[in-house]
């Protein structure tokens, strides 16, 4: 099938304009700018509040003073983490709701591993099914796919536009050239 | 039949990335052994191309080589680096499969930051791959088209 070239750009347009809504949508340059000063200074990432308050919780828990009860746990550290049980050791991680995980996953107290204090958090427990709810999530990273795909096109479409122009001016030049000469 | 099978690998590649980029659409092992899975299609990726990578990799430092093609393996590097770095990193965070035998790590910031930013680093590369390929994409997935798609860069 072909498409005019005007309907080609208006296509680009649209599937960019999709792209910069869904990389706004799933947070992908927020992330991907956390993730960069990760790397690049990690000692200048702040520890968020959710950590620490895992973190008070598990050295309550390596006092031996509580054994924390699941439930509880998750609701005392937000949805950040996911506590331990009779052993009193907490299991904490993040990928929190859309937060990036920018600090270590809190090492579990008193020697115990992390798969003891049960599912890493990520924000919300581990489902155990399928959860339609994030597809939209996945739409929008399709849709960031599409932004770089359409960029590249739009770079070659230009490029292809540019060689054209100069080949008409080259044209024009040699035809003016060829009447001058007598 | 080659080229058949390139594109619905290529297409299943795709898709599975996409499911695998939000950890929470399913179980953790689902997770994990889909990102197994994709790592496993990426080297089948790669080998079916064995071909084009070996013949660009003969004559990469060559002026005779197109700036297009020479692109086109740089990505392919990133993406391979990336794709590497999601399943090393991966392997060290993994909670359903145990890793142990294979290698000793500690989960850590590192491993996460790492796991994400490759994550999204190759959801990148990919869609400049895919624009760059979009002319073989399309003539292969099209309905008028019988013939062979034909691919000047690959």
């Amino acid at each position: 099938m072909k498409v005019a070239k005007s309907g080609r750009v208006v296509a680009i347009a649209i599937v960019m304009a999709l792209g910069i809504a869904g990389s706004i949508y799933t947070g992908y340059w927020s992330r991907m700018e956390r993730y960069m000063t990760s790397i690049v200074s990690p000692a200048s990432v702040e520890v968020p509040a959710w950590v620490k308050s895992a973190q008070g919780l598990q050295g309550a828990q390596g006092n031996g003073g509580v054994a924390a009860d699941p439930a509880a746990g998750k609701a005392s550290v937000g949805d950040a983490a996911g506590a331990a049980g009779a052993a009193g050791a907490a299991g904490a991680a993040y990928h929190g709701a859309g937060a990036v995980p920018v600090v270590p996953v809190v090492p579990a107290a008193a020697g115990a591993t992390g798969e003891a204090g049960g599912q890493p958090a990520h924000g919300r427990p581990q489902p155990a099914g399928f959860n339609a709810s994030l597809l939209p999530i996945i739409a929008g990273y399709a849709t960031v796919l599409g932004l770089f795909a359409a960029l590249v096109r739009l770079a070659e479409l230009l490029g292809k536009r540019r060689l054209a122009a100069r080949s008409v001016v080259a044209r024009f030049a040699d035809g003016a050239a060829a009447r001058r000469e007598p | 039949m080659k080229t058949a099978a390139k594109a619905v690998l290529d297409a299943c590649i795709a898709l599975g990335f996409l499911l695998l980029l939000e950890p929470k659409l399913g179980p953790l092992n689902l997770h994990e052994w889909g990102g197994l899975v994709i790592c496993a299609f990426f080297i089948v990726h790669k080998c079916l191309n064995a071909t084009w990578i070996k013949s660009v990799t003969l004559k990469l430092f060559s002026r005779d080589l197109p700036g297009r093609v020479r692109l086109n393996y740089i990505l392919d590097l990133i993406l391979l680096a990336s794709f590497t770095l999601i399943a090393l990193s991966g392997m060290a965070m993994a909670k359903t499969i145990d890793f142990s035998w294979l290698f000793k790590a500690e989960e850590g910031a590192a491993s996460h930051v790492l796991h994400g930013f490759a994550s999204f680093l190759v959801l990148a590369v990919v869609g400049v791959h895919v624009g760059l390929h979009w002319d073989w994409i399309s003539a292969r997935f099209s309905r008028n088209s019988n013939k062979e798609p034909v691919n000047e860069s690959r």
